[in-house]
């Protein structure tokens, strides 16, 4: 696998984690509990993956990188059957589908070269290392792409609601997000 | 230069927000230094001093590690790229107003974001076999 598909899929794992961690703040406490901790485990993941320059328990991240898609296809799934709203559940649209989009992509890549492998293809002698400048370019373009999906993903959660305008720091009061959860649209 | 992607992202990062801070500090001459209504650069970003001063000793910060040595660039982008990361994540669970800076839908979030995401993929994944006192 190339350092710059690495790099990406540490990335769209950081993209994930940040979304399910700002929807998890202000979900309704079991899919706040599933939530942020399917963030910290995306984040700690991206992290390892970035620093060991490995893809790190393939086969897991396989099926595990989906349970948070299926989570949120469950909730939505059941919710409307019984007649629950989106917004009474908890959980934002577009956001979880950005998300889903990040997990979808990151199961999707793991899976073909977990494939590749158990096919026996050649691996190289020495893998590419990081540098040079595809491996830069790859590197920003990615940097500037999934920021490009998860900023405005963020804005849409309820904490992302609660964000000052940049340049207007230094104001110093405390809003807290509304204990009950969600429904103060 | 040439051989560190670390020293290179450094280096260009650096000097973008040394320049942003420069420039913010022209349109926010008549500011306060935490006022809240702050100054438009380039007619989109909105900016205060206090801003400007963030930018400019973060921008330093990286210039310096960057034309110093590979070692030195890979510290500097790991560690703010992480900060900023970290600072935006309890920014979601306390919803303050100071430190809640990652999720908004406007120009300049998303351009802090994407620094703190390059930042953190180059020095954590680039230079592995770097020395302190290379100059690579």
């Amino acid at each position: 696998m190339s350092p710059v598909i690495r790099t990406w899929l540490g990335f769209a794992a950081l993209g994930s984690a940040l979304i399910h961690l700002a929807v998890g703040a202000t979900a309704p406490i079991p899919l706040s509990v599933l939530l942020v901790g399917f963030g910290v485990a995306e984040l700690g993941w991206g992290i390892a993956t970035l620093v060991t320059g490995r893809v790190l328990a393939a086969k897991i991240v396989v099926g595990g990188a989906l349970i948070p898609v299926l989570i949120w296809g469950a909730t939505a799934a059941l919710g409307s059957g019984l007649g629950v709203t989106n917004a009474e559940i908890g959980l934002p649209l577009y956001p979880m589908a950005m998300a889903s989009l990040f997990d979808i992509f990151l199961a999707a890549t793991v899976a073909v070269a977990l494939r590749r492998a158990s096919n026996g293809s050649p691996t190289p002698v020495r893998a590419a290392s990081p540098a040079g400048w595809r491996f830069v370019i790859g590197l920003v373009v990615g940097g500037f792409l999934f920021s490009a999906i998860t900023t405005p993903a963020l804005a849409a959660t309820e904490v992302g609601s609660h964000a000052v305008p940049h340049g207007t720091h230094g104001v110093a009061e405390l809003i807290l997000p509304d204990p009950t959860g969600h429904g103060s649209h | 230069m040439h051989t560190s992607p670390n020293r290179l992202i450094a280096t260009v990062f650096g000097a973008v927000y040394v320049l942003v801070g420069l420039l913010g500090f022209a349109v926010t001459g008549s500011v306060s230094f935490i006022a809240t209504q702050g100054g438009l650069l380039l007619g989109i970003f909105e900016v205060n001093p206090l801003h400007n001063v963030a930018h400019l000793l973060i921008g330093a910060a990286l210039l310096i590690a960057g034309v110093s040595n590979a070692m030195a660039a890979k510290v500097a982008n790991s560690t703010i790229g992480a900060v900023y990361l970290l600072l935006g994540i309890v920014g979601f669970f306390i919803a303050s107003t100071s430190l809640n800076i990652l999720a908004l839908n406007s120009a300049d979030h998303f351009l802090h974001l994407a620094s703190a995401i390059v930042l953190l993929g180059v020095g954590l994944t680039a230079d592995k076999s770097v020395r302190s006192h290379a100059t690579a």
